[in-house]
């Protein structure tokens, strides 16, 4: 009896699992669920995973902890009945025009009405139609598609820390919005796009590039070239029926070659660039005392982060642009020259994992007059479209290779795609430089791994290089608060915002299991061992690159060409809502209404503030804005008068002041 | 009978908030579970799909019944949600949300088929089922109902007794609401 439970009359022992449904998964039953992810938080809303357990009825087995001596039924006739009406009910509330949706055939909510056999819907179906959110550049949020299982709330909240999207209203009305229903561009999103990986439905998908990318090949005068990011290798074979990590670098060129792309190139040759110039820039600041930890700059959601969140911290990013932006500038550089082509004849298409690629892309200072670097982005998914499109049977392509010189690289450029990857392509290079010596096992094993934050200390000539691989931006805050606090010190953070690295990314084909991740991370991990160059100094031809255009690491024309800048991106800076007239040269007030002083107060201090400079007529000395938050949200209300910011704030305090800097002024 | 849990349980019923609501004939029983779905359906937090979208439906099933749209194959699917939500919700409103309705439907089950089937609300309360008529003795022919009638299906020579044409009718009520004389009543 001890640790076994009966599920459909077979008795099955269990052993650490942290749920019913686990437990049953693992006897091959695959219970449906919207709602339940292993890696986020049980929320237990859809209800498709009930069980009948004897003695206590009907419930959620996601919910429930496993007893010994339960008897369990996954199977009864009523079961499967709750089971259909719940999808029919959904179906009859949101919209789902299957055919014409950009989730078709990967959708969890189709899926299921087709295995549950859910033949008809008996309800009165929704009309009601409500905007689509195209603002951002990355995603797009079809909330007439959300089906309200919360996973993308949870996966923003819980992998990266940043509750962008939550939900709004209650009831029937019940909506997954961003603050007061703004754009997705509008917010603190970062695209990471992960909200969309765990989408059950199609409410929110990477934003398509695939027409403009088809017209750029349909040009004649345009020559189209693509990189091809790492990850996207041991990925994109999943939609063309292989087993996850199956490495398709070759079929995936032969395919791109058909579909009309000029050239094709590999990312994994500027990750080896990367590696040089990081390791270059990582070495000068352990050895001349420059700040650090060095925090790698390859992930854009990752950058995006630290430019909103710790703008203090912007001087620790590495000055490098990440692999695919070196691409791009490396790329309109040697290719006009080489192929013949000005540069606005040349159009390059990046084939990434990720969704916040796309916005990388068209930050403004990629582009050289208004001619961008990398010209359009696609996702995993979006090229195997493009392909299927096509009609190419990419199963029976023979295996092509990747043009020169930019599609040549080293497995540590291929490392990119894993969590860890630049890490340890860094370590293949800095142990060289450091040591003077030839690395002759260059697997560094202590920074691979699937947990989320891992500590390695890796001893180079008697130096100690301690470093942090980190996945999920709320680890990576948690880290940062550390090394605030003091309590941690590093040398060099690998920061990736995605489950796992760029494999886990939210533009790969969409799955939802755990063991794809470990698959890819293991492709990429192969790639590596199948090349004959591992260190990315052995590239001959980004040593090339050097002799010929930027002479060395870290010169001025590698500082031109492959290096960038960063922002703070705090949302304080925000302009505030005027609320007196503001001419600049009056006294300035300014009254926080963010929520937590708006529950203190602040809506009364504002309302008085605004009579009294209305009652005195002193509106031509005195602005009145409304601010959203000054970050002292623990002591609020937080009101500004002139420089003086006054904490915990009341309307007399607030006139009080005021007078008295009135007096002084008069 | 006593007011306590297990006596009011035992014949399908449940204590509540503890309060008596006194009903007599002219009390709509399918209107009252309407009214007791719209309360807890505004209650919904909207988290579990059943009571989110189950209550929903179950409100606009019991709208189509009082409309006069439904059809006996609608009782059997109200029956069937309204367990589907009883059974699968996530908390205690859900689960109980339900009770009302079934056990409306339970025990005044010919007063819910009349609507259906017979398209009669017996209680006179469901105005879309009720098809007014004029009764020769009372009416005084002052054509006031002739006035308030939106697609003109009454008429009749002033002061004599008025008639009106069912096939017009949209069984809107204004003329019942009208009548000083209670002379149109809807059967």
């Amino acid at each position: 009896m001890k640790n076994t439970i009966e599920i459909n009359g077979k008795l099955v022992e269990f052993n650490g699992e942290k749920n019913l449904l686990e437990v049953i998964r693992k006897e091959n039953i695959e219970l449906p669920t919207f709602c339940y992810h292993s890696e986020l938080s049980i929320y237990g809303a859809c209800r498709l995973c009930v069980v009948d357990i004897d003695g206590r009825g009907i419930q959620a087995s996601c919910s429930i902890k496993p007893e010994p001596g339960m008897k369990v039924r996954t199977n009864t006739e009523q079961l499967r009945n709750l089971r259909k009406i719940y999808i029919e009910l959904l179906l009859a509330s949101y919209n789902h025009d299957c055919p014409t949706c950009a989730k078709n055939n990967n959708c969890k909510l189709q899926d299921l009405a087709y295995k549950l056999g859910v033949r008809e819907i008996r309800f009165k179906k929704n009309s009601e139609k409500l905007p689509v959110d195209n603002s951002s550049h990355a995603l797009m949020r079809d909330p007439n598609k959300c089906i309200l299982c919360g996973d993308c709330v949870r996966a923003c909240e819980e992998i990266q820390g940043i509750g962008a999207i939550d939900f709004a209203y209650r009831g029937a009305k019940s909506i997954v919005s961003p603050a007061f229903g703004k754009g997705l561009s509008h917010i603190d999103c970062v695209d990471c796009g992960q909200c969309s990986r765990v989408c059950p439905t199609g409410a929110i998908v990477p934003k398509s590039e695939i027409n403009e990318v088809w017209k750029a090949i349909e040009d004649k005068s345009k020559t189209v070239v693509a990189q091809i990011a790492p990850a996207v290798r041991v990925a994109i074979g999943e939609e063309f029926g292989y087993k996850s990590g199956t490495i398709v670098t070759g079929q995936l060129i032969a395919a791109m070659k058909m579909l009309g792309f000029d050239k094709v190139f590999d990312s994994s040759f500027t990750a080896d660039l990367t590696v040089i110039e990081e390791s270059n820039e990582f070495i000068k600041r352990k050895t001349e005392q420059g700040t650090l930890p060095l925090f790698t700059s390859c992930c854009p959601a990752w950058v995006k982060y630290v430019e909103q969140y710790f703008p203090e911290f912007l001087q620790n990013l590495s000055s490098c642009r990440s692999p695919q932006q070196m691409f791009g500038s490396i790329a309109k550089k040697i290719l006009p020259d080489l192929l013949g082509k000005k540069r606005e004849d040349i159009v390059v298409v990046s084939i990434m994992p990720c969704t916040a690629k796309k916005v990388e892309a068209r930050r403004p200072e990629f582009a050289e007059a208004d001619n961008r670097d990398v010209d359009f982005v696609l996702t995993t998914q979006e090229l195997a479209k493009m392909i299927k499109q096509a009609g190419i049977k990419f199963e029976n392509l023979s295996p092509e290779a990747f043009d020169l010189p930019l599609g040549f690289k080293t497995g540590a450029g291929v490392l990119f795609g894993n969590s860890g990857g630049v890490s340890e392509a860094v370590l293949r290079y800095t142990y060289e430089k450091l040591s003077g010596k030839i690395l002759d096992n260059v697997d560094f094993k202590e920074v691979r791994g699937m947990d989320a934050v891992r500590e390695a200390n890796i001893n180079i000539n008697g130096k100690n290089i301690s470093l942090c691989v980190i996945h999920g931006l709320k680890n990576a805050k948690s880290v940062i608060k550390q090394i605030q606090n003091g309590e941690k010190q590093y040398d060099l953070i690998e920061v990736m915002a995605c489950p796992g690295g760029c494999i886990g990314g939210a533009g790969q084909p969409v799955y939802y299991d755990e063991e794809t991740k470990r698959n890819r991370t293991k492709g990429i991990y192969d790639c590596d061992k199948m090349l004959q160059l591992h260190k990315s100094q052995e590239n001959p031809y980004v040593a090339d690159l050097y002799k010929n255009i930027l002479k060395e690491p870290n010169s001025n024309e590698a500082h031109h060409l492959l290096h960038t800048q960063y922002k703070s991106r705090k949302r304080i800076k925000e302009g505030a809502m005027d609320l007196i007239t503001n001419d600049g040269s009056k006294m300035q007030i300014s009254v926080c209404v963010g929520t937590n002083c708006f529950i203190k107060g602040s809506q009364e201090i504002l309302k008085k503030l605004i009579d009294y400079v209305e009652k005195n007529d002193l509106t031509n000395i005195v602005d009145i804005k409304a601010n959203f938050c000054m970050e002292n949200c623990d002591e609020g209300p937080s009101v500004t008068i002139g420089e003086n910011l006054i904490k915990k704030c009341n309307s007399q305090i607030a006139i009080k002041t005021l007078e008295k800097m009135v007096s002084q002024l008069v | 009978m006593p007011l306590d849990f297990d006596s009011l349980s035992s014949i399908g019923a449940m204590v509540g908030s503890g309060g008596l609501v006194v009903m007599n004939k002219d009390t709509c029983m399918v209107k009252m579970a309407h009214f007791f779905m719209q309360f807890t359906q505004n209650e919904s937090c909207g988290k579990c799909i059943p009571c989110r979208e189950g209550t929903k439906q179950m409100l606009a099933l019991l709208e189509d019944i009082i409309e006069g749209r439904a059809t006996e194959d609608t009782l059997d699917l109200l029956e069937e949600l309204a367990v589907s939500v009883q059974k699968g919700s996530l908390c205690g409103l859900g689960k109980t949300a339900p009770n009302p309705v079934l056990s409306m439907m339970t025990h005044f089950r010919e007063e819910f088929e009349a609507h259906v089937i017979q398209k009669k609300c017996p209680a006179k309360q469901c105005k879309a089922l009720l098809s007014p008529q004029i009764i020769p003795d009372k009416c005084k022919g002052c054509g006031l109902c002739v006035k308030v009638c939106p697609v003109n299906a009454i008429s009749g020579v002033r002061k004599e007794v008025h008639y009106i044409n069912e096939e017009l009718c949209i069984k809107c009520g204004a003329c019942l609401e009208t009548c000083r004389l209670n002379a149109i009543v809807g059967v």
